[in-house]
């Protein structure tokens, strides 16, 4: 099995692929150049009367202060975009490395890291970021690096239990075998042998994990453990709206209807990777 | 080796997870940064008052004698004091126990046909209509935050179309009907929320079996195409399935946090959240692992059906 | 057609048991105590305690919606020749819900466990004037006060969340989960870890005829959408006090009805300390007062259910307030100020705020960006809820706070009095607390009022607070019930009239 095949040819990739990666190129663009496009700036009050609905105006309507929800959804794509993205990063490197190394060594660091994996993932983990914002003290809660080290740290255990499973796999293989033979070092293995022949499955793990990032986040701020108005993050400002839900709909479909199809973008593109790797990731 | 050997070996390990995580939660509880009695009595409260609860809680003992103290309160049912109430955490954390594990029964029965037979459907006719529309009503649920579902339920069926009551409101005297008829709401939004994984872990396993060879080869007997369905194909995909509901399990522990807090339910997420805020150490030790404890026990039994189901998992072991 | 079928099947069978024979009727909170709720009026600190307490206890005086007081446990009282002595007169035939008749005694104890220091009581404060001694039992239904010094207007001073009356030789122990008073109520089922809290009507409360509903269902639902959902299906009967977002969203439905205050109450204010930097300086105090638009803060933060405030503690609407005008805004002027103070650059200062209070984050929002235009660069903290009051809350320089509604003397002193406990502006004013303490023992109410008037002079002008708004208390009823009215002060509640025609009554 080949690595990733990013030399495949365009139109030879599923549709799924392609209409992922075209939504997700929407968004990077919107993301990237919100601030110019949207109609006013993000935090401005009485850009129209208070709690109106749709109008050509405002698509999104305007919230209690006054403010153009279009323009706060724009300003927010690339909070959602970094911080879902370098959260799973994080927790990705550090839980594949993990798991990689464990697996490769096998033996007594094996069983220990594990049993120390599970018993993580014992803890709900809706619970466990709760302990780790709680635990991060009043200095930084809020702070969108804290929740970048709570997507990583909600994230790593699973990685590294999915690693360490396909490094056990191969590290019976053939290949891995000759590897050995030949007298190269564990570490060695783990980056050469192992690595590219788990990063098919890891690939698509990240873009599952991406996906309910920001869903994640929004959780966490709807129960006060999160981002922080006026942060305009998509899941904050469903929170921070879903009162004025009845009288002002858009203000909660608006930012939702975003992150769904951002969800779904990545839904998609993950659909076609894993058709083309013939692999398949769990969401959770 | 022997299935009994098997078993124990399951349930030793989780007994030793259990352990370390019991060590986990209690050193991370005992790090939480806060004063607990300014949380709890409110902003107008008096100094007296909180030097009061202060001498109560007792924070001046060293980490590890703490720790034996609790784990040892632990293995005999007693799991402390809580500071808020003042009364023992097993009176506090009991009933609202009882109330999250009756909702969370609910839904896992809702959860079991709202799993299997949206992905039976799918997976006869993959790519389909009817495929494409649920799948994509799939993704939809999954890609909005929970409260949103929870509260967008909440208001089509307790507003717009009046079935359920709203908010959850338990009492002593409330017949099994009334009882049930509060409880459904919140439990089918778990049973929606967790079914959306279910679904489509069991869609892909059931294709992938409907390709294999046996299947083909039934096919060509002549069997019905339901009998094949029913008999041949689900009861193999079943086990991934089972892993898949075990993983849910420990969702739902944490997602009827949300839930919860929407329907007003008196339930023990949200008695935990309240605890983490207030800083009421007890509550949050004894809370997390019995979270934890029941996430554990979900596993194994996991690991156990899975052993049953499927015999030659026990030679293989 | 198999989906429809199932579907009204399902609604038959589930809808037969709603809205079925007598229930109770069903109260809805707003803010949550969790556990740690209290049913003792001593420790009344949170609304959670105040929606139980008001059901089964009662005061010696009562407030009525203009802060003034009425007689309710008293049926009269009257005052000594010199101003020094109170004597209060019972009524006849009140009984606890033990049975037991009230007495004097009972009224005696109340006081003397609240203003006991081994007891603990924030009310102490408020109290400060009340000599232990000097309370006493005259006969079975005669209690007298007498204080050191002339205290004009004591009925009302007597009268605050804490002066609940308990039975003598009641303590904070048994007080804390079982309320046995005079009220209204009485305590059925009490059960905090099943979140149900059930009161009966007590069927011997001394106003005859009350109260009309036979039994309440108190619960507290933190969340808004929820209580929406709750009072729009029927569900629920009454929620005693709603936010801006759901006056806005059930403005117009025929399913409830939206009762407001008689009164504004309650403000949300800014906070400076005026012992730091830079709001040590009186003009820098005042252009940060200038530069506000109190109109836009009532048409936004509030949505319109409040009226603007003039930076004093007295709503504008109260005869006794400084005017009934809303001060200008004035950025040119602030401008000017901020130069002569030495920042003709502008400042920039720290705003700590939370989601601690109710609209706490749009207000600093709002705040950040009237200011901007006058020079004055906003940084908007927004700090955890959970830790505010114990953390950020009068021990930054700048932060977000509010106050349930009060009497005039008891606003006036409770914040602002160079020695108060919560003096939120570290704000020490001797002309102002000498206006303050005289106007207590200054028996003629014109002059009275007119010491009032400078006292919020001075602090309008000089205080550490800016209070843009004052917001009016709204319940919400469910079409069908009637009878409840919020009063300006969150902690105040009546019951007694409560009433829906489809409930048990």
């Amino acid at each position: 099995m080949t690595a990733i095949p990013v030399t495949g040819r365009w139109q030879r990739t599923p549709v799924a692929f392609r209409l992922g990666a075209a939504m997700l190129a929407v968004h990077v663009v919107l993301a990237v150049f919100g601030p110019w496009i949207a109609p006013y700036p993000q935090a401005m009050m009485m850009t129209g009367p208070p709690v109106q609905g749709f109008s050509l105006a405002h698509p999104f309507g305007t919230d209690q202060l006054g403010r153009d929800i279009w323009s706060r959804v724009l300003a927010g794509g690339w909070i959602v975009i970094t911080l879902s993205i370098s959260g799973t990063v994080i927790g990705m490197a550090l839980g594949a490395a993990i798991g990689l190394i464990s697996g490769t060594i096998g033996g007594r660091i094996d069983e220990v890291l594990m049993r120390l994996t599970e018993a993580v993932l014992a803890i709900p983990f809706l619970i466990f970021a709760l302990l780790i914002v709680s635990l991060a003290g009043p200095g930084l809660q809020g702070s969108p690096v804290l929740l970048i080290g709570v997507v990583a740290a909600v994230y790593l255990p699973r990685i590294a239990r999915m690693a360490r499973a396909a490094a056990t796999d191969i590290v019976t293989r053939d290949y891995v075998l000759a590897a050995r033979l030949r007298g190269e070092g564990t570490w060695s293995i783990a980056r050469r042998e192992v690595l590219p022949n788990a990063s098919g499955v890891l690939l698509v793990e990240f873009a599952v994990r991406a996906g309910y990032a920001p869903v994640l986040i929004g959780t966490m701020g709807f129960l006060g453990f999160g981002l922080r108005p006026p942060t305009p993050e998509w899941g904050l400002m469903m929170a921070e709206y879903r009162n004025l839900m009845t009288a002002q709909p858009m203000a909660v479909f608006g930012p939702g209807l975003m992150l769904a199809s951002l969800v779904i973008g990545l839904g998609f593109f993950t659909e076609g990777l894993s058709a083309m790797l013939g692999k398949r990731g769990s969401l959770r | 080796m022997s299935f009994l050997h098997l078993i124990l070996t399951r349930i030793a390990a989780s007994t030793l997870t259990l352990v370390l995580v019991s060590m986990i939660i209690f050193g991370a509880v005992q790090g939480l940064p806060g004063d607990a009695a300014a949380r709890i009595l409110g902003r107008e409260a008096s100094e007296t008052a909180k030097d009061r609860l202060r001498q109560e809680m007792n924070l001046d003992a060293p980490l590890v004698r703490r720790y034996l103290d609790w784990a040892g309160g632990v293995l005999q049912g007693d799991l402390g004091k809580s500071f808020s109430g003042q009364k023992p955490v097993t009176e506090q954390l009991l009933p609202r126990l009882k109330n999250t594990l009756a909702l969370a029964g609910i839904a896992l029965l809702l959860y079991v046909p709202l799993s299997i037979l949206p992905a039976m459907m799918q997976a006869r006719h993959p790519d389909r209509r009817l495929d494409r529309t649920l799948s994509a009503l799939t993704v939809l649920i999954l890609s909005t935050p929970e409260f949103l579902f929870a509260t967008l339920l909440l208001f089509g069926l307790a507003v717009w179309l009046p079935l359920f009551p709203p908010i959850v409101q338990l009492s002593s005297g409330m017949g099994w009907g009334a009882w049930l008829h509060a409880l459904f709401l919140p439990s089918l939004t778990l049973a929606i929320l967790m079914a959306t994984y279910g679904t489509r872990l069991l869609r892909e396993s059931l294709i992938e079996i409907l390709q294999s060879d046996h299947v083909l080869l039934a096919e060509l007997k002549g069997l019905s195409e339901s009998r094949i369905l029913w008999r041949h194909v689900l009861p193999n995909a079943l086990i991934p399935w089972m892993n898949a509901t075990a993983l849910n399990v420990a969702f739902m522990i944490g997602g009827v946090v949300v839930v919860e807090k929407v329907f007003g339910f008196p339930g023990f997420g949200s008695m935990l959240v309240d605890a983490l805020q207030m800083r009421d150490l007890p509550v949050i030790s004894a809370g997390v692992l019995v979270a934890a404890t029941l996430f554990v026990l979900a596993n194994l039994a996991a690991d156990l059906g899975a052993l049953l189901v499927n015999p030659r998992l026990r030679v293989k072991s | 057609m198999k989906r429809t079928l199932l579907g009204s099947v399902l609604a038959l069978t589930l809808t037969a048991t709603h809205g079925s024979a007598a229930e109770c009727l069903r109260v809805i909170g707003t803010e949550g105590g969790g556990p740690a709720v209290t049913l003792d009026p001593a420790f009344n600190n949170l609304n959670d305690d105040s929606y139980q307490q008001n059901l089964v206890f009662n005061k010696l005086v009562n407030l009525d919606a203009d802060y003034q007081p009425i007689p309710e446990l008293a049926k009269a009282w009257s005052v000594s020749e010199d101003g020094k002595t109170w004597t209060f007169e019972l009524e006849q035939g009140v009984t606890f819900h033990d049975g037991k008749p009230l007495t004097a005694a009972d009224v005696v104890w109340s006081f003397k466990r609240l203003i006991d220091p081994a007891t603990g009581s924030p009310g102490a404060g408020l109290l400060g004037f009340l000599d232990p001694a000097g309370i006493v039992a005259v006969d079975d239904h005669t209690v007298t006060f007498t204080t050191k010094d002339v205290v004009a207007e004591l009925p009302l001073l007597i009268s605050n969340k804490y002066t609940m009356i308990v039975q003598d030789g009641a303590t904070s122990e048994v007080l804390k989960a079982t309320g046995i008073g005079t009220g209204p109520f009485i305590q059925d089922v009490y059960d905090l870890a099943q979140d149900t809290r059930v009161f009966q009507r007590n069927p011997n409360y001394w106003r005859a005829g009350l109260p009309i509903a036979a039994c309440i269902d108190l619960k507290v639902i933190t969340e808004e959408v929820s209580r929406i959902a709750a009072i729009q299906s029927g569900s629920v009967d009454l929620i005693v006090s709603a936010g801006p977002a759901t006056v806005t969203t059930l403005g117009g439905d025929a399913r409830v009805k939206v009762v407001p205050a008689a009164a504004a109450g309650g403000y949300i204010n800014l906070s400076m300390q005026t012992d730091q930097q830079p709001f040590d300086d009186v003009r820098v105090r005042q252009a940060m007062k200038a530069v506000v638009d109190r109109q836009l803060v009532v048409d936004t933060v509030l949505l319109g259910n409040g009226v603007p405030g003039n930076d004093t503690p007295i709503a504008p609407t109260n005869p006794m307030a400084l005017t009934a005008e809303t001060m200008p805004r004035d950025v040119a002027k602030a401008r000017a100020l901020l130069a002569e103070a030495g920042y003709p650059d502008g400042i920039t200062v720290d705003l700590n705020t939370a989601e601690a209070g109710p609209s706490y984050v749009l207000l600093a929002q709002v705040y950040q960006q009237m200011a901007a235009e006058a020079g004055i660069t906003v940084n908007v903290v927004n700090n955890p809820a959970d830790s505010y009051f114990d953390v950020i809350w009068m021990k930054t320089p700048f932060f977000v706070s509010s106050w349930n509604g009060r009497s005039v003397p008891e606003a006036l002193a409770y914040t602002f009095l160079s020695d108060a406990e919560y003096n939120e502006g570290n704000w020490k004013n001797a002309d102002y607390d000498e206006l303050v303490i005289d106007a207590r023992t200054e028996v003629d109410p014109a002059k009275r009022a007119e010491m009032v008037k400078q006292a919020q002079a001075i602090l309008a002008a000089d205080g550490g607070l800016i209070i843009p708004v004052f917001f009016t208390d709204v319940a919400v009823l469910r079409a069908g019930c009637d009878g409840f009215v919020p009063h300006p002060s969150a902690s105040i509640l009546n019951y007694e009239t409560l009433t829906c025609a489809d409930r048990a009554n």
